[in-house]
């Protein structure tokens, strides 16, 4: 499936899960932790429409996981619409490198601002993890 | 002869008002102010934050010393924020809950109270005695920046009971 290069606002979002302080067992749950900004301000995110959930799997371990420095273990996603991303004054932005590849910026310079959109992130977001 | 005789701010026994004093009295209830406070820590149930929070950023130095500690490009630990944050979890109210400690990628060291999707509350102790806090209380939502002195700001504590009472 190929994806347009506009983001559609029913488009779904996945933020790899990267950490177990990225998520809250007990409400089943994401957390904040898991939309914080890096340093450079671009949140990495995959394009996931039209993928089964083994696609997500594979490209969050062979795209992520794989190519970090430390090893990490892949939790599970954060499953976003981009509408919740535009909603809060954010822009996805494809650049689509890796494949389906999308980066989440325009967050304010603010940090209190940035955490309270964090914590709206979170609350918008659906829990998958992977078993 | 000199005791200590000292308010309790915001229900813990762990910090006490600034000595700015220079007399011998004044020395000796700074000493008996470290004395006590030592005391406390001791306690299982009175020193809970401080030790928690001690724990945790152990770990933390451990775990995020270097730059790029998060693969994503993260700043090493903040020490100052560290120093901060330790202050910070010595004025937390016995009854509130031991929080969560994180290290941000900025480096600095937040506390996060986390009952739910709609029931967060968190605080950043930055280096220059910044608080910078942010909440998501149902459909309301809160964020702003406080100044850490010898007490937590009431903004502060408003907030943990908010989301502890949601």
């Amino acid at each position: 499936m190929e994806l347009p290069n506009e983001v559609n606002a029913n488009e779904s979002l996945a933020r790899y899960l990267t950490h177990s302080n990225h998520y809250h067992v007990p409400t089943s749950s994401v957390k904040p932790k898991a939309f914080e900004p890096p340093a450079d301000l671009r949140l990495s995110v995959f394009r996931i429409d039209g993928l089964t959930i083994e696609d997500v799997w594979r490209i969050g371990q062979l795209k992520m996981i794989n190519s970090m420095p430390q090893p990490r273990t892949l939790h599970g996603v954060a499953d976003i619409k981009a509408s919740a991303v535009q909603d809060l004054n954010l822009t996805v932005d494809p650049d689509n490198n890796p494949l389906r590849h999308a980066s989440i910026v325009g967050w304010p310079e603010d940090k209190s601002e940035r955490k309270s959109i964090t914590q709206q992130l979170a609350a918008r977001a659906k829990l998958i993890l992977r078993s | 002869m000199t005791i200590v005789c000292d308010a309790l701010p915001n229900s813990s026994f762990l910090k006490f008002p600034s000595n700015l004093g220079v007399s011998n009295g004044a020395e000796a209830i700074k000493r008996q102010a470290e004395e006590l406070r030592n005391m406390f820590e001791q306690s299982i149930t009175i020193g809970k934050h401080y030790k928690e929070a001690r724990r945790s950023l152990t770990k933390a130095f451990e775990e995020c010393s270097v730059d790029n500690w998060d693969s994503y490009g993260a700043k090493a630990i903040d020490e100052l924020s560290c120093v901060k944050a330790i202050s910070f979890s010595r004025m937390l109210p016995m009854h509130v809950p031991v929080p969560e400690i994180y290290i941000d990628s900025d480096g600095e060291v937040t506390f996060e109270w986390y009952l739910g999707p709609r029931e967060v509350f968190s605080v950043t102790v930055r280096g220059n005695d910044e608080l910078v806090y942010a909440g998501l209380f149902g459909a309301n939502k809160t964020h702003g920046v406080e100044h850490l002195d010898d007490e937590l700001p009431e903004t502060i504590l408003d907030n943990i009971s908010r989301v502890l009472t949601e």
